[in-house]
């Protein structure tokens, strides 16, 4: 048994090695990638002094709402922070913790049950942002698997660059750096024609979710900033709303009572026939794109609390 | 738990040290702990299930003891029905009762009532058909007389369980395994080294070539009118180089394992793609599911034997049921149909035996000859594969019309996640060549001690590891869990 062993344990140490050697390789980040669009987020958010609207979310938010337009008819400047619910709850939530200032209004919209999300694209934000480092944490084992994670891809890139040299890189024609306008908001899928499959279909779990408490605390900092912070149901397609109706009720009645948050829609404020989605069940076309702005005015108009606070904003 | 998972690399060595601590003496001690480790690995996906596992285990142990004391042939087959009844009860209850309610309601709509039914919400447990089938052996074997029923209910709770081949197979017989659980096991270097070896090249076929061809073949299925008919054409190739690196890949990681264990499963796949016709392929394709069927229904039915009709009822007979083993769909039930078709006229010719040696075995290449016939059945079986992927019968007939159009000619247009076309049409030339060397041996690495200095072996290995490592996929769930 012995030698067996020892020859396992050689043959796993060698491996180890290799493995450690290929790590230590220059990591490059991809080009053009999308989760750099943050950068361009927070160098408006810097520039802009408050009071403003801010949109955080999951991508839901980066493709179903016209900033431009709202910046107009509210008469305050937006930054839209929405990137991709990938980031998770948490990342997302501590971005707007650390990016509010007295006198600013902001809109939370997580997507249903949103999770902690994956840690690689958080580690992507963060080799393009920097900061991002304060908006997640990750254990010693997930940056190991982190570290693997990317001499994993670098090496498969190297490789495979290698052999294609000539040729340009793919570059996702909807996700890309580049994706995004000024206020933050993804462009890119303005005009094109919606693709054939609406992907992101699932049946929702009911579940204690984790988001509330981080959204709680998130509310203790808006008081004590002086920060209006609402929270926003996401856009949804409708056969995915009408499927999962019970669940998100359920949901509705355990924030109506748990959430320190005012709500300031309903769930079925911003569910959309299906042909207004563009490539998931989050993700509004151009033209449900321009709907939810107008239904999100509507409501931000109408709400007593989102009213006031937008004319105190706009009174500063 | 997958073999491709990180909690599977964190079990087996667990399960393995513990199970070589235990004195060899004391196998009851090692069949306590193989069931133990065998119901964690099970209870990983769903605890819930282990019940109907053990349910299953008891009914047939019991039985077992019964048809040992039972003398009278009424009284016999009375208890072998049974046992024939509760086994396929339940796998019938979760596998195919939706499919029938389905049915029965589209009958209806059909005669133009519209029949207000619901299908239930029922769960198919993990690996039911396979040991369903591995019992059900048992039970027909005590049954014929050909074994003993056993006396040891742990011995024959382990061997129904056995972590490494519970579900998706080998389908091993009683005869075969069931004796080992009460030899003792020694451990054997050069086996486990072998075992380790297999693993390997299984995980090499899994992770590299199947879940690799899968991110090329998803998308097409999902939508093949998005695509020209060269894609799909390319899609039905890459689907069968999948499911052959899945399930064989799953199939040499089991054997593997179980040699770790000081156990020696049957060979399930010897290389199908070198077949030279489709009877060769059936012999090479699942032996342990084809050779099931072919014990425990061809041959009572009367196999080959009889009239031409009798003949071609049993071949249609066979490949129907074999289909309908993998799914309640009617895709697979054509897939089987297909085989049937492609098989009869062999059959009827008398050239269904032609070919039982391996292919150009004194030589290293084939003839021109031979490798046009090992293509021409690999084309057939990739175009039958089309039905086996395929979601419903309307999709399969969408994939072959546009298959078959004018834009088979025209360029096209694929993209996997993570590997490009070339690369991965490089890993499978790599396993079809290591393949080709080893084919007259149980796996193609088998004999590799034999062709190789350790210097070379060792970086044979670490080049694998390497590439598993750069190129393997995210564990993907093995596609015969489903069945």
């Amino acid at each position: 048994m012995r030698p067996f062993v020892i020859k396992v344990f050689g043959f796993l140490f060698l491996l180890a090695v290799i493995a450690g050697a290929l790590s230590l390789l220059p990591h490059q980040s991809s080009p053009n990638d999308y989760m750099a669009g943050i950068v361009q987020k927070h160098a408006r958010l810097d520039s802009i002094p408050g009071p403003r609207l801010l949109l955080a979310a999951g991508s839901n938010m980066a493709f179903g709402v016209n900033s431009p337009r709202l910046e107009k008819e509210l008469d305050l400047p937006v930054v839209n922070l929405a990137l991709h619910a990938g980031l998770g709850y948490q990342f997302i939530i501590n971005e707007l913790e650390q990016s509010m200032d007295s006198g600013d209004i902001a809109l939370l919209s997580l997507e249903y049950f949103l999770n902690d999300g994956d840690p690689r694209l958080r580690q992507r934000t963060e080799e393009h942002f920097p900061p991002a480092a304060n908006y997640h944490e990750l254990s010693l084992f997930q940056a190991g698997r982190l570290r693997l994670e990317n001499t994993r891809t670098q090496l498969r890139q190297w490789l495979q660059g290698a052999v294609k040299k000539s040729r340009p890189p793919r570059q996702n024609p909807i996700y890309h750096q580049s994706a995004f306008n000024a206020q933050g908001d993804i462009v890119s899928f303005l005009g094109k024609e919606n693709p054939t499959l609406l992907k992101g279909r699932e049946t929702v779990f009911f579940r204690n979710w984790e988001a509330i408490e981080a959204m709680n605390r998130l509310a203790a900092t808006a008081q004590k900033k002086q920060v209006k912070v609402f929270f926003l149901y996401p856009a949804f397609a409708e056969s995915e709303y009408a499927k999962n109706k019970k669940v998100i009720a359920q949901l509705d009645g355990v924030l109506k009572t748990d959430l320190q948050l005012e709500i300031i829609n309903r769930p079925e404020d911003f569910v959309y026939p299906d042909q207004l989605f563009f490539d998931t069940v989050y993700h509004l076309n151009e033209q449900g794109r321009e709907r939810r702005t107008s239904d999100l005015l509507r409501i931000l108009r109408n709400q007593t609390a989102s009213r006031k606070a937008l004319e105190q904003a706009v009174a500063r | 738990m997958f073999f491709n998972s990180i909690d599977f690399a964190v079990f087996l060595p667990l399960v393995f040290a513990a199970y070589w601590l235990i004195p060899r003496q004391r196998v009851a001690w090692q069949n306590a702990w193989l069931l133990l480790a065998s119901m964690v690995f099970y209870g990983w996906w769903d605890w819930r299930f282990l019940g109907l596992i053990l349910l299953s285990t008891g009914i047939d142990f019991v039985i077992g003891q019964q048809l040992s004391v039972a003398k009278a042939p009424g009284k016999r087959k009375a208890l072998l029905s049974l046992r024939l009844i509760t086994n396929l009860g339940i796998l019938g209850f979760f596998k195919y009762c939706n499919f029938f309610i389905d049915n029965y309601v589209s009958a209806f709509s059909l005669l133009g009532q519209e029949l207000h039914v619901t299908g239930l919400a029922i769960v198919l447990p993990v690996g039911i058909s396979f040991y369903t089938f591995q019992t059900l052996s048992y039970t027909i074997d005590v049954y014929r007389g050909k074994l003993a029923p056993t006396r040891d209910p742990l011995a024959f709770a382990a061997f129904v369980s056995f972590f490494p081949q519970l579900v998706a197979g080998p389908i091993e017989r009683a005869t075969h395994l069931l004796p080992q659980f009460f030899a003792q096991r020694k451990f054997e270097m050069q086996a486990a080294i072998m075992g380790l070896r297999q693993i390997l090249w299984g995980l090499f076929k899994k992770m590299v070539i199947a879940d690799n061809c899968a991110t090329f073949v998803d998308p097409i299925f999902e939508n093949p009118g998005g695509h020209p008919g060269s894609s799909l054409a390319i899609g039905a190739v890459l689907f069968a180089f999948q499911i052959y690196g899945d399930f064989s890949g799953y199939s040499d990681i089991a054997i593997g394992t179980a040699r770790l264990f000081g156990f020696r499963l049957k060979q399930n796949f010897a290389y199908p793609y070198f077949s030279r016709d489709i009877a060769e392929f059936w012999r090479r394709w699942h032996i342990s599911l084809s050779t099931w069927f072919r014990d425990y229904l061809y041959i009572p039915l009367g196999g080959s034997r009889g009239g031409r009709g009798q003949q071609i009822r049993n071949v249609f007979l066979i490949f129907l049921v074999s289909g309908f083993w993998h799914g309640a769909n009617w895709t697979f039930l054509i897939w089987g149909a297909l085989h049937a078709c492609f098989f009869l006229p062999q059959l009827l010719l008398g050239s269904n035996r032609k070919h039982l040696g391996v292919v150009a075995i004194d030589r290293c290449w084939p003839s021109v000859i031979e490798a046009l016939q090992m293509l021409g059945t690999f084309l057939l079986t990739s175009l039958a594969w089309i039905f086996f992927r395929a979601r419903s019968l309307s999709e399969a007939s969408a994939y072959f019309q546009d298959l078959f159009s004018v834009s088979l000619f025209a360029s096209p247009s694929l993209r996997g996640k993570h590997t490009d076309l070339p690369f991965l049409g490089a890993f499978i030339l790599l396993m079809l060549l290591m393949e080709w060397l080893g084919r007259s041996d149980r796996f193609a690495l088998e004999q590799l001690n034999n062709w190789s200095q350790p210097v070379w072996r060792w970086s044979f290995y670490v080049l694998l590891a390497l590439l598993i490592f750069i190129f393997g996929e995210n564990a993907q769930q093995f596609i015969y869990f489903q069945f």
